[in-house]
């Protein structure tokens, strides 16, 4: 098993042909196994930018992204596609659910794209057992419009994890939630990275997010700022210093 | 079921009212198209069969080539001299038909073969004269061109020995009936007594007028044929193939004249295949509108799902199975509509039939369907219906996933 999750060497971004606009510069980074990470920045650093690149949603225009030992710029875009349904998981701050389906096909669909045929009856249980560990149990069979929003964050939450991916990365998933769905989400990404060992890369604005991370990175203009960790700084300064990280409570 | 399928299955399914719209544009095209090409393949082929159903469709005859010129010199100089001879063809019996007459009859195209000895001549009844065509045939053979025997309105269709028979319209106008003696007179002279043993009507007043049945060796004998005959004509299943088989026939025996019931009925075929192809035309632009029709239903459907389908490519699933999702609608939008249509199609033609029958009005042709025409028509309907999916389906394929959830 190679070390790193994830490494990113010399990562550049520019967007526009004529007018070029670099948002990413020389972005080195390595990110060890199970580590919880937060993407951290005002608005315009390229946090999001940089996970969409992580997440092979979009292509840097320089550097390498190695993801588990596997380069990923060698890599066709069909081969990305089966390498982002096998090994990834996405959250977004908007849950991008099928709205007519219910909370268990929502859940079975990166199962579904890779597995033809009706799910089996080993995956309907892992389906299961993650809607129960996400405090949807009763809701198996409701249609995503009969949920609330923390519910549907949490349906989006347990899509992510049913391939059982090493790499999970979340752009805001607590952007769109209250401060008490805020908080259990957390928890349960915490508890998820803590029982199944996947690392986790997470853009947020929230301090309660950031406050409980293994690792904090933050991006300004396109470079890494800052890059530490919660428990080697201790809590309260953590807490205090996020407040000019870029991050609201 | 493949994901695919489903997922295909599943948009269309969630977007009822414009699915259940979609369906119904397709029914109606797929119906009407279904009913307007019943009714003008029917009309056509009552028209054709009016028209050659009771005619030969090839005749094999004999022609004579008698040269005009000899020698004519276009250029004349003291080393070169070019010959043209031309010929005047005139038609001329057959001698040598029953060789083929058996090689005809191991084409399967062919239906009926039948050898006919063809002669002008005039029909006396006391004072009175008519010039008639005497159609001297072998009446098992013949009968299955003419089916005169069918259309016997007086007497029996039998013309052994001195028997003969004649049209409607020529008894009539001679005032003759069943037994009566007429004389024939051909004009190289000959003549003899014949005895009238039935009245035909073919419902064609040239025929009935002029034509006289009687059998081969007995034209023979009047006409002095001496075993020869006018005319071997051919009948065959598909009208359409008359010129085909024509060609074979020519190459097999380059000798004899071989004409096609085409040649000479240039008028109806041109008119045939105007309204075939204006029928055509019709039947095009309602079938364009509905594909229209779908292909817009499609691209809104593909705007409106932008964002699941970038969330689905995010999640792993190729461009090309994104693209085949929306082919996959077309198909089964094209399926299902083309079937209804098919229902609609028959239920149009039924109540067509009914609404002139309960009005008092005869249709004077048969519509007719079969199993096949309602297969293509569902084939037609469905591959087109995929094109029409082409491109909302390949606007879908080249979503950018990233561009969908950032703007989404």
């Amino acid at each position: 098993m190679d070390k790193y999750m994830v490494q990113l060497h010399n990562i550049i971004k520019f967007y526009g042909d004529s007018v070029k606009n670099q948002v990413l510069f020389d972005v080195t980074l390595d990110i060890l196994p199970g580590t919880f990470v937060s993407l951290i920045g005002p608005s315009g650093s390229g946090k999001s930018t940089l996970l969409n690149i992580l997440g092979t949603l979009d292509q840097s225009s320089g550097g390498d992204l190695i993801i588990d030992g596997l380069s990923m710029i060698s890599l066709s875009e069909n081969e990305l596609a089966d390498f982002r349904n096998r090994a990834m998981g996405f959250i977004f701050q908007f849950h991008y659910l099928f709205p007519d389906f219910t909370a268990m096909e929502n859940v079975l669909l990166p199962y579904r794209i890779s597995h033809s045929g009706f799910p089996d009856q080993r995956i309907l249980e892992r389906a299961k057992y993650l809607l129960t560990k996400v405090g949807l149990e009763n809701k198996l069979d409701a249609r995503i419009n009969n949920l609330s929003g923390g519910q549907q964050q949490r349906v989006a939450i347990a899509r992510a994890l049913i391939n059982q991916p090493k790499l999970i990365l979340a752009d805001e998933p607590t952007g769109n939630l209250d401060t008490k769905s805020s908080d259990q989400i957390i928890q349960l990404l915490r508890e998820i990275n803590k029982e199944q060992g996947s690392t986790f890369i997470v853009v947020t604005h929230d301090r309660s997010i950031a406050a409980r991370s293994d690792r904090i990175i933050e991006l300004v203009d396109g470079r890494i700022n800052n890059d530490f960790s919660p428990q080697e700084l201790g809590q309260a300064k953590t807490w205090e210093g996020l407040g000019s990280y870029s991050c609201r409570d | 079921m493949s994901f695919d399928f489903f997922l295909a299955w599943r948009f269309l399914k969630e977007a009822k009212t414009q699915t259940l719209l979609t369906l119904l544009a397709i029914t109606i095209g797929v119906g009407v198209q279904i009913f307007l090409a019943s009714l003008i393949t029917g009309l056509q082929f009552s028209l054709l069969d009016a028209t050659v159903g009771s005619s030969s469709h090839i005749n094999i005859t004999s022609e004579l080539a008698i040269p005009t010129s000899i020698l004519n010199s276009s250029q004349p100089t003291d080393d070169l001299i070019s010959s043209q001879v031309s010929y005047i063809k005139r038609d001329r019996d057959l001698s040598n038909w029953q060789p083929i007459i058996e090689e005809l009859s191991n084409y399967s195209e062919i239906s009926a073969i039948s050898p006919l000895v063809n002669g002008s001549s005039f029909l006396q009844k006391g004072t009175v004269n008519r010039p008639i065509q005497i159609k001297g045939i072998d009446p098992p053979s013949a009968d299955k061109i003419y089916k005169y025997r069918d259309n016997i309105i007086l007497g029996t269709s039998s013309i052994s020995g001195n028997d003969i028979l004649l049209g409607r319209e020529l008894s009539e106008d001679l005032n003759l009936t069943i037994g009566d003696s007429i004389q024939i007179t051909t004009p190289q002279g000959s003549q003899a007594i014949f005895s009238i043993n039935g009245i035909f009507d073919l419902g064609v007043k040239g025929l009935n007028t002029t034509w006289v049945l009687m059998d081969i060796s007995r034209a023979q004998n009047l006409l002095q044929k001496k075993g020869d005959i006018s005319v071997i004509e051919i009948q065959i299943s598909d009208v359409f193939s008359s010129e085909t088989i024509a060609k074979d026939l020519r190459t097999k025996w380059p000798e004899l004249k071989i004409e096609t019931w085409q040649s000479s009925n240039k008028q109806l075929l041109s008119g045939l295949k105007s309204q075939s192809s204006s029928s055509l035309v019709i039947q095009f632009f309602v079938q364009l509108a509905v594909l229209l029709g779908i292909s817009s239903v499609l691209a809104i459907s593909v705007v409106q799902k932008s964002k699941l389908i970038g969330i689905l490519k995010a999640m792993g699933l190729k461009n090309y199975r994104v693209g085949r999702i929306f082919l996959l609608q077309g198909l089964l939008l094209g399926l299902l509509g083309s079937i209804t249509g098919c229902l609609v199609g028959y239920g149009l033609i039924r109540t067509f039939l009914y609404a002139t029958s309960i009005s008092g009005a005869e249709i004077s042709f048969v519509i007719t369907t079969t199993p096949l025409s309602y297969l293509s028509s569902i084939t037609v309907a469905t591959l087109a219906s995929i094109l029409a999916a082409f491109l909302p389906a390949r606007r879908a394929s080249s979503f950018n996933p990233i561009e969908v959830i950032r703007n989404g």
